[in-house]
């Protein structure tokens, strides 16, 4: 499978934050998951990828084009939805549009633009300061669409919506993957987003990528063992033991061979998203790091 | 770029009360000093433009231009534009008033007379944007505006220092009489190079920036 986004030991530096040596990758026709609590580094990641931010090291190839040089981001292809960076809040849908259309010329679709409008129940002469927050991103997401991108890039796209806005949301995604040519990679802290939609799921911690893996591979293989001190001290040299955290009154281990410890009659629960990962970032590595 | 052109026209749309607000500011100073109208007229398309930026800051703009399928250049490229595009047409507008108005009244018109006040203002205020924009695209725009006030200021201060010593030479006769024929053709130039510098700086401060 083709990778459309591919990130090789690409790194980033500031004063106070380092995103580093990160290998990433979005294959075509799937969704990708970018997990981290706020600060991880997730809208750095998304900013390298789209030019926005200047590498140190590494390349970034999209659409197999190498982006060190802007010219060479193929942006009529992408959608884009941020994090608080959109058009003045003293435009509306209307005017976005005649400008958009401008922008993308013969790739910009009308038709289907009104389409979403008409979906999301987005009035076209209003001002989009008079919008609720989840008008707004349905607003943002039909631009992001209405240009036949390939690839979907979205950042905290569902962060503070109902769940009612959300689900449509997702649904859209859905939606625009079904060909399975096209792709998205969504950052997000709402981790129950991503048990519905994602195919791989990439979890980043304070500029580190921790894992990357396919959702339905996390699903099957991936288990919280619950044991007690004195278990974890005859285990905890395993290979398949990735992060433990000591509780109370027993231990939590992050197993990625949940199938052998259950062989062994060890309790292995399957873990949600949010509880792999609180694993993988609060969680000890047997390993030291 | 016609797509950003668009946006601006459109954000000022929004904003068109308080720019006729200022006008008819200076329409009332006008009264008693008409030149104030064309001075008004000429620093409207300058505050306009500031106020763009300030829309473009507070929604983050730039940062999602540039997902868009435009250049950091092409956002560049479509302020400077817009500014000596705007203040063009306020100048032709400026001059056409006031020469029709003076042609009823006297029954003659003195291009250079009519248009000397509306062109020096003008180069004014290509003058002050060509140190504002790189400034505003380096640190912002309320940054930008202190950094601009005091760069105004210098060269307010050293234009005067200059206009005194002069005077204090005695040589003021020969070269009032060089600057009166040839200095307002050699001021636009140097604002125009000028300009065109600020544009490069600009493009290239945008390029290196993060956004």
């Amino acid at each position: 499978m083709k990778n459309i986004i591919e990130l090789n030991q690409v790194s980033k530096k500031y004063p106070t934050f380092q995103l580093a040596n990160i290998d990433f990758s979005v294959p075509a026709g799937s969704i990708v998951g970018l997990l981290g609590e706020n600060g991880a580094g997730k809208t750095t990641l998304i900013k390298l990828i789209l030019s926005l931010l200047q590498k140190d090291s590494g390349t970034i190839q999209i659409f197999a084009h190498d982006i060190s040089e802007e010219k060479n981001l193929p942006k009529e292809k992408i959608g884009v939805v941020l994090d608080n960076s959109f058009f003045s809040e003293t435009l509306n849908a209307h005017q976005i549009e005649s400008i958009l259309k401008e922008l993308y010329q013969k790739n910009w679709d009308t038709k289907l633009y009104h389409q979403y409008l008409q979906r999301f129940q987005i009035p076209e002469k209003q001002k989009i300061k008079t919008f609720s927050k989840g008008m707004k991103k349905k607003l943002e997401i039909a631009t992001a669409l209405a240009h036949h991108p390939n690839l979907l890039i979205l950042d905290e796209a569902t962060s503070g919506l109902d769940p009612v806005v959300r689900s449509e949301i997702l649904d859209i995604f859905q939606e625009f993957i079904a060909n399975e040519e096209n792709s998205i990679l969504i950052s997000t802290h709402i981790t129950s987003d991503l048990e519905h939609i994602a195919d791989y799921i990439a979890v980043l911690h304070k500029g580190k990528m921790l894992l990357k893996e396919e959702k339905d591979t996390l699903q099957e293989n991936y288990g919280i063992l619950k044991c007690s001190a004195e278990d974890f001290e005859k285990i905890k040299k395993e290979k398949s033991i990735l992060r433990y955290r000591k509780m109370p009154y027993s231990y939590e281990v992050l197993v990625n061979d949940k199938k052998m410890w259950k062989r062994k009659e060890y309790v292995v629960d399957k873990p949600s998203l949010d509880d792999l990962m609180v694993m993988m970032i609060k969680g000890e590595c047997v390993c030291g790091d | 770029m016609w797509g950003l052109i668009k946006k601006d026209l459109y954000v000022l749309k929004g904003y068109i009360g308080t720019l006729l607000l200022f006008l008819l500011c200076f329409s009332a100073l006008a009264i008693q000093t008409p030149s104030m109208l064309f001075i008004g007229l000429m620093v409207l398309p300058y505050m306009a433009m500031t106020v763009t930026f300030s829309y473009d800051q507070n929604a983050n703009f730039n940062s999602y231009a540039l997902t868009l399928p435009i250049t950091r250049r092409e956002i560049v490229k479509e302020k400077y534009m817009l500014l000596i595009g705007a203040l063009l047409l306020m100048f032709l507008l400026t001059v056409l008033l006031t020469g029709t108005v003076t042609y009823f009244q006297t029954g003659s018109v003195s291009i250079m007379k009519i248009a000397s006040i509306p062109f020096g203002t003008f180069l004014a205020m290509l003058s002050i944007s060509l140190f504002q924009y790189p400034i505003i695209y380096k640190i912002g725009l309320e940054k930008g505006r202190i950094y601009t006030i005091i760069i105004a200021a210098i060269i307010a201060a050293i234009a005067g220092i200059l206009g005194t010593q002069i005077g204090n030479t005695g040589m003021n006769s020969e070269l009032i009489l060089l600057f009166q024929k040839y200095g307002l053709w050699a001021i636009a130039c140097i604002v125009l190079v000028g300009y065109y510098i600020s544009y490069r700086m600009s493009v290239r401060i945008l390029q290196k920036k993060d956004m």
